[in-house]
């Protein structure tokens, strides 16, 4: 299978550099796949989950907000933060979702909201990649 | 103090040689978070290297992409608002004096004054505000090792003053390192940014697409690149502020070294008069009972 480059960066470090097969990554307007030789694109990228496909071997990771560059089968993230799926402490994201989500029923300032809304979206896309569920 | 009494000289130096300790402990503390705030700065580099080109290339191919953030030049800020970075902790030598006298001679000078002065670190804010400049003293935004969490909680600040249309544009004054021997304090915009700060985007692709339009990448970009701005800023203050630390302790270990070297003789003088007269007054009582 043909492999692209992919790039991952974040302001606090250089996440990730290799090759894979296949990510699956959302957008704004939902979730795309990109595999090698993808037409270029500049797309914004939402805060979720990642998927990464090399060798028939999977691995996910909870990735911020940020953009996402393709050109010549080079595919370039610069997104706020990345974390595999094993560095994160699904008890802790799971906490955060709480915490956003009383907060959500108690307040009614609009930017309050819009801040409980995104800590909501980080907790999600965290618990997502760490396999753990909501309930 | 008088210089005859040996216990006296001998108190003096003890707590001479304490100060010198702490003033060496400090700044061992300062020159290696240099090193890690060097790092960090090197870290952040690239993200924020390829979220100012991606702008780049985006105006270069919609030049009519225009935010809020992203348009106008500094002069026709009527009101604009500052953010100033001083520090929490003193023995920082000069560091925060030099910023306030800066801060203060820039804001008092500008044309349209600013309206309103975020100051980040307590002894910079308390200055500022005691020289009559708007300061927000109900931010009380912390100094210390800069975080993403903190340039974050900044960028918000300021970009939601400037949505609310209390301000019409952002300043920044801090200290830039250049190198231990070079600190600079300077004077910044945040935003409005006229589109040539983005630079040069070199040759751009015209087949691109932009998703979901080109307008919402750049509402995706334009905050993350302020708070990067942000983050470098914050770092750029930090390193400085060690820098200060690192050669005010340098020069208070030499003082107090000095100083330690002077009470020695002192010292010395004192015990030895002590004994010749204790001497004198054996010999004397001696020879009086002789006779």
């Amino acid at each position: 299978m043909k492999t692209f480059k992919l790039l991952i960066r974040t302001p606090e470090r250089s996440a990730y550099e290799g090759e894979a097969d296949a990510i699956v990554f959302s957008t704004p307007e939902g979730r795309i796949g990109i595999m090698a030789n993808h037409m270029p694109i500049v797309t914004a990228v939402a805060e979720d989950t990642i998927e990464f496909k090399l060798n028939g071997e999977e691995r996910t990771a909870a990735i911020g907000q940020g953009v996402c560059k393709i050109f010549d089968n080079v595919v370039e993230f610069d997104v706020t933060s990345m974390e595999w799926s094993d560095e994160i402490d699904a008890a802790r994201a799971k906490e955060a979702f709480e915490r956003a989500a009383q907060r959500m029923k108690e307040q009614a300032d609009r930017v309050e909201q819009a801040r409980n809304q995104a800590s909501m979206a980080r907790a999600l896309a965290r618990l997502k990649a760490a396999g753990g569920g909501v309930t | 103090m008088s210089m005859n009494n040996t216990g006296e000289i001998k108190a003096r130096m003890k707590s001479i040689r304490q100060t010198v300790q702490i003033a060496n402990a400090q700044k061992l503390i300062a020159a290696s978070r240099i090193g890690k705030a060097q790092k960090m700065l090197a870290d952040a580099k690239p993200y924020h290297e390829n979220i100012r080109q991606t702008i780049a290339e985006l105006l270069a191919l919609h030049p009519e992409v225009l935010t809020p953030f992203v348009g106008a030049g500094w002069t026709t800020s009527l009101k604009p608002g500052f953010l100033v970075l001083s520090s929490d902790t003193g023995l920082a030598g000069g560091y925060n004096s030099n910023l306030v006298k800066y801060a203060e001679q820039e804001l008092t000078s500008m044309e349209h004054k600013p309206v309103t002065v975020l100051v980040q670190g307590h002894l910079g804010r308390d200055n500022l505000n005691k020289k009559g400049l708007p300061v927000d003293m109900t931010q009380e935004l912390r100094a210390g090792t800069p975080t993403l969490h903190d340039a974050g909680v900044i960028a918000k600040k300021v970009m939601s003053l400037f949505e609310e249309q209390e301000v019409d544009g952002f300043g920044i004054v801090y200290t830039k390192y250049h190198s231990a021997a070079r600190l600079e304090p300077v004077h910044e915009k945040i935003f409005p940014l006229p589109p040539e700060t983005f630079g040069n985007a070199g040759i751009v692709r015209s087949d691109v697409t932009f998703e979901p339009s080109p307008e919402a990448v750049m509402e995706m970009l334009i905050p993350k690149y302020i708070k990067g701005f942000i983050y470098g800023c914050l770092i750029h203050a930090w390193t400085s502020e060690l820098a200060s630390r690192v050669s005010a302790m340098d020069s208070a270990i030499r003082n107090g070294r000095e100083m330690l070297g002077k009470l020695t003789q002192a010292y010395n003088r004192a015990r030895q008069a002590a004994i010749t007269q204790e001497i004198t007054e054996i010999v004397a009582g001696a020879n009086a009972l002789v006779e």
